[in-house]
């Protein structure tokens, strides 16, 4: 099994990431540390409301093109119930089809990772479907799938794939040979193998690739929804900018952002629990 | 099985092994086919390994000696010849034969226990009915407080310790090793040659170690199998007569020295007198 040269995980870019985890550690060690790593970017996006609010204000720019930041948060605050419902909405579609995509994804990964001609008939034209901006495929599913769920869905887990799949098929091929060897010596079966040292070697690899997943889901529920939807923070953006109320466009993008956050923190947290069960301790030399 | 214990009589020489081979190599060679054309790793070779006897292959770096111990472990096809374990020929790995690596190869996420016990959990046996051995076995290297602690909470040498007693823990019948302790600085490995020989003396397997230390392998061995590099077979058997158990202090004996004197000289003639 060959290591995809294509997106191989170099050990020096994974050194250089140990590196800096290892010295964002130690900073939060110290007081200064603290200050410098949470207060620094707060303070900074506070001035950068600042300027935008007195920008907004000072140059009397319409409420129109740019809200002040304080409008913006009236109208948050006036339509909170449809924004928390919608919020959900769109969520909830977003991890699914991140759920789905991931299944679909660490099986077709697996698959190139162990079978030449699995990769050699399935990897180039998956790569060609991919290169194909996605968002121009959308109608098609449309026209294929009707404009319910399935077709958001479906769609949802198309463009989110492929980024889990290749990071799954990279992982569970990088690694260290001395294990293989090891557990072949001890006349471990192709399964074992697989089960007991490439994936959790793999685990890293794979989870990136579903951090990358999380983006992509979201991308896919929110043009599923500018299409097709009744509900969901996509449909939002666009019934309010057709009314002109870029305030609540901004305040949908900002709850977006939050669910956003959420998703990937659930990931991640995914990620920790996973690894203290089964991956191995980068983190400690 | 059982052979002369330690509280026989140390003026013999005691037999080692009890005369029944238990490893035969016959006629065993390894070709390689690269770009560039046959590469011959290993040329002929003919030993025998007798049941309860430690044996080490002794020869210089690209020797070949570690591609006949994978060969004998089953991880690696002969070219030609065979090799018979316990009367079965060697096809493919076996439970019956635990190896050591140059490398401990310990898994990062499991402690040292259930790395210990970690081929039980591959050949599917009961974990119940070895975790007591494999409690004896981590403590018989003086690892007892340390069965909870992952790898890396471990220095070089004591991981490596881990891996021998996980080469034991299913009760193999012969162990291989290659090159354990090259990785290891030299005071570890002489306390490691010590460590291994204590082990070594309460389960007794056939051993067969690959090194490229003379004063390592008339330590622990019974018998030295030399190999040369062109041709890469075994040309020298040194029998090595000191008593068992063996302390460290032998080797400031003349005897010690003037068996690797000897070995040495060999070596030197096999590589052309070119050092």
């Amino acid at each position: 099994m060959r290591a995809l040269p294509e997106l191989a995980f170099t050990a020096s870019a994974h050194a250089s990431a140990l590196e800096s985890k290892a010295s964002v550690a130690r900073a939060l060690t110290t007081l200064r540390g603290h200050a410098i790593l949470i207060v620094l970017p707060i303070v900074t996006a506070a001035a950068a409301l600042i300027f935008w609010e007195v920008m907004a204000r000072g140059l009397n720019i319409s409420p129109v093109i740019l809200p002040a930041p304080s409008q913006v948060y009236q109208k948050i605050m006036s339509v909170l119930p449809l924004l928390v419902s919608n919020s959900i909405q769109t969520g909830k579609e977003a991890l699914l089809g991140l759920v789905l995509a991931a299944g679909v994804g660490i099986a077709i990964g697996s698959g190139l990772a162990y079978s030449k001609y699995f990769r050699a008939a399935v990897y180039p034209n998956l790569v060609f479907f991919q290169l194909i901006p996605k968002v121009a495929l959308a109608p098609l599913f449309i026209i294929w799938l009707g404009i319910g769920i399935e077709s958001r869905l479906t769609f949802t887990i198309f463009i989110t794939f492929f980024p889990i799949a290749i990071s799954t098929a990279v992982g569970l091929a990088s690694v260290d040979p001395i294990y293989v060897r090891f557990s072949r010596g001890l006349t471990a079966t192709d399964w074992q193998i697989f089960k007991h040292i490439r994936v959790p070697f793999a685990l890293p690899a794979i989870f990136g690739g579903l951090k990358i997943g999380v983006t992509m889901a979201f991308i896919g529920v929110i043009v599923g929804e500018f299409i097709t939807s009744q509900s969901g923070l996509g449909y939002l953006i666009l019934f309010a900018m057709a009314r002109t109320e870029t305030a609540v466009v901004l305040g949908s993008i900002a709850f977006l952002c939050i669910i956003g956050i959420a998703v990937y923190a659930a990931v991640a947290l995914l990620e920790v629990v996973t690894r203290r069960i089964w991956g191995a301790p980068y983190d400690e030399g | 099985m059982q052979l002369a214990r330690r509280n026989e009589a140390t003026q013999t020489v005691p037999l080692a092994g009890d005369g029944r081979p238990l490893i035969t190599a016959t006629g065993v060679q390894k070709i390689f086919e690269t770009p560039t054309g046959a590469v011959e790793a290993v040329g002929s070779v003919d030993f025998s390994v007798s049941a309860g006897e430690f044996i080490s292959l002794l020869g210089p770096s690209g020797c070949g000696k570690s591609t006949l111990l994978m060969m004998v472990a089953g991880l690696e096809p002969t070219t030609r010849g065979s090799i018979v374990i316990d009367g079965i020929p060697v096809s493919r790995p076996r439970r019956d034969v635990g190896i050591v690596y140059q490398e401990p190869v310990l898994l990062p996420w499991k402690t040292v226990l259930q790395n210990v016990l970690f081929p039980i959990r591959i050949q599917k046996l009961s974990k119940a009915d070895y975790l007591e051995k494999g409690h004896k076995l981590l403590c018989s290297v003086g690892l007892g407080e340390f069965l909870d602690k992952k790898p890396h909470e471990l220095s070089g040498g004591m991981r490596q310790r881990v891996a021998i007693c996980r080469a034991l823990i299913n009760d193999p019948a012969v162990l291989l090793m290659d090159e354990p302790f090259s990785a290891l600085d030299t005071i570890t490995r002489e306390q490691m040659s010590l460590s291994l020989m204590t082990l070594w003396e309460e389960v007794r397997k056939s051993a067969l170690f690959v090194t490229h230390s003379i004063r390592e392998s008339v330590y622990l061995s019974d018998r030295v199998l030399v190999m040369g590099k062109h041709p890469s077979t075994v040309f020298w058997a040194e029998r090595i007569p000191f008593p068992r158990p063996r302390a460290l202090s032998i080797e400031e004996t003349p005897e010690f020295n003037a068996i690797c004197s000897r070995l040495r000289l060999k070596i030197d003639e096999a590589l052309g007198g070119s050092g």
